[in-house]
């Protein structure tokens, strides 16, 4: 496996195949916007502003992006079966490390009809518009009454911090601290460089943006709804490891999954209700050490 | 037409067993190859264990990749993929499960959501009381339709896919919606797939049956580049839009091309 450094080099090295000539140079300025966009995202100062502004301004100059696309365009019209990797519907990614993921990524056009919830940030973001044709703006939200992001409260609003228009490489910094969500639209179909911290909050929080009110939240990793499947079809099945299954849940990151892990270890005996109980009343999440205390309060009435 | 297979008392076999077989005897771009390699898939559904232990030791091994790549739903785990074909899981949560989490559930597992295949499906019943399908046969179905079409369609009535029974359906000709099982459900898939398709997957309304969507597909990849490029760079990315708008083997990119042309294309479902 390349590690992701690598993986861009070749793509990038596809995409700039006319003009092979010049690839460490423009691939290093894409990994310089890539890192100190991260870092001032880490950071809010001065000086991580200003590494990133730099890094913004050679990559403007250097016209980088124009021709890394020309050239996926360009091979794409010499092989009718080349499929071009690491695009989605409104997103190509450009670079990747552990640690953030910078892509080009559309706006929505106010002439599209917006989709009725308003999704929370999981991470933090910076957006660069590349555009100076269109009229793009940003809506930056933030829930003030919201203390986590994995305690969901109904009905909770978002209120709007920030509206403004972006011109051409101009930046805007939307933190994931807190519940935030930001909306961009542009008066024509437009396209803008998001640079965002790989640490993603566990939930995203569905807002109806008529009322900017909280309707639901989910994890924000697929992954986690598949472990409760996963545990759901090993109890169904009476499965003869599903104990071990739950001993790996019991450590997850997602406070349900380790909540689903207990109540079944409970139910199925593989520890005692007292032991698990008294375990979870130490557990980070509030919801679980509340429903933990409950449980130990009911036995010793009982 | 779709086939169903009986469940029969036959001696499990590993995944590896099953892997092994299907590559060795196999050709996927044949209807009845595909058909003739059931009897195994029912002996790799009567392995009761491979899936759960598969599970597990997928999760202990390195947590953080478990499923990395799956860009299914929650419902779909992935279990091997080849140029030839795709083996997968899929699990069908409950009528009680859907009620309590609401529509977005109910999209989310594909249930009332009428389409057809852009490849040939081959499926068995895992474990659970299994679920229902309301079954469509398309007359014309290497026909190009547009949203909004309503294409002639034969009722085939409901099936029942039960543990250890085994369906055929016919790429792009056989149109059909699940309907949520009574318990937890799990069905193993076997789907050829190709790098090049060359007819749409389509979504139908659950009255009319009128088309609704175009599901996408790998290929749909250049369209999505030249759209996001059109701002950037738009004379070259129109002038290979309009070329792939004119000579394109597949009347879908051929379409979907000349809609991004008109800025008509916004995405899929």
């Amino acid at each position: 496996m390349k590690s992701p450094t690598a993986g861009q080099a070749a793509i990038f090295c596809r995409a700039a195949s006319s003009s092979s000539d010049d690839l460490p140079e423009a691939a290093s300025c894409i990994e310089s916007v890539a890192v100190s966009g991260a870092d001032w995202l880490r950071q809010d100062g001065a000086d991580t502003r200003r590494h990133f502004e730099h890094a913004l301004g050679r990559l403007q100059r250097s016209a980088t992006l124009g021709r890394l696309v020309s050239g996926e365009i360009s091979r794409l019209a010499h092989d009718g079966a080349y499929i071009p990797e690491r695009v989605v519907p409104g997103r190509l990614s450009l670079y990747e490390n552990a640690d953030c993921r910078l892509d080009l990524v559309t706006t929505r056009t106010s002439a599209e009809q917006p989709s009725t919830f308003l999704y929370s940030n999981t991470t933090s973001l910076v957006h660069v518009s590349l555009d100076d044709s269109a009229r793009v703006s940003i809506s930056a939200y933030q829930a003030p009454r919201v203390e986590r992001n994995d305690t969901f409260v109904a009905g909770a609003t978002l209120e709007l911090i920030e509206q403004r228009n972006l011109g051409r490489y101009d930046a805007i910094r939307a933190s994931a601290d807190g519940l935030t969500a930001h909306d961009l639209c542009s008066d024509r179909p437009s396209v803008l460089l998001r640079i965002a911290l790989k640490r993603e909050l566990p939930f995203v929080w569905g807002f109806d943006r008529e009322v900017l009110a909280a309707k639901f939240y989910y994890p924000s990793d697929v992954g986690a709804s598949r472990r409760a499947l996963a545990i759901d079809f090993l109890l169904a099945t009476s499965h003869p490891r599903l104990a071990e299954l739950c001993s790996l849940l019991r450590a997850s990151q997602w406070h349900f999954l380790r909540w689903r892990a207990i109540q079944v270890m409970a139910r199925e005996g593989f520890a005692t209700v007292d032991e698990l109980m008294q375990g979870a009343c130490g557990d980070d999440h509030p919801e679980i050490r509340a429903a933990a205390r409950d449980a130990l309060d009911q036995m010793a009435q009982a | 037409m779709p086939a169903k297979i009986p469940s029969v008392a036959c001696r499990p076999v590993s995944l590896a067993e099953y892997v092994e077989h299907i590559e060795a005897e196999v050709d996927f771009r044949d209807r009845d190859s595909i058909i003739a390699s059931a009897p195994m898939l029912q002996r790799l559904a009567a392995n009761k264990n491979f899936l759960g232990d598969w599970l597990i030791d997928q999760l202990s091994a390195d947590a953080s990749e478990f499923q990395r790549g799956n860009d299914y739903n929650y419902q779909s785990i992935v279990l091997r993929v080849t140029d030839d074909y795709m083996l997968r899981v899929n699990f069908w949560v409950p009528e009680a499960h859907i009620a309590k989490h609401g529509a977005r559930e109910t999209m989310a597992f594909g249930y009332d959501a009428y389409h057809n295949h852009n490849f040939n499906l081959l499926t068995v019943g895992y474990s659970g009381s299994g679920y229902a399908t309301d079954i469509y046969r398309m007359r014309e179905p290497f026909r190009a339709h547009e949203i909004g079409d309503v294409p002639e369609l034969a009722a085939l009535g409901r099936w029942h896919l039960g543990r250890g029974e085994v369906m055929f359906y016919d790429a792009f000709a056989d149109v059909h919606s699940q309907i949520a099982p009574a318990e937890l459900s799990v069905s193993i898939n076997l789907m050829t797939h190709s790098t090049r398709d060359t007819w749409p997957q389509y979504m139908f309304d659950t009255r009319t049956m009128a088309i609704t969507g175009i599901v996408g597909s790998p290929l749909d990849a250049r369209i999505h580049l030249l759209t996001l490029a059109k701002p950037m760079v738009p004379g070259v990315a129109n002038e290979a839009l309009q070329e792939l708008a004119r000579t394109d083997p597949s009347p879908r990119l051929r379409k979907l091309a000349a809609d991004a042309l008109d800025d008509r294309f916004t995405g899929w479902r």
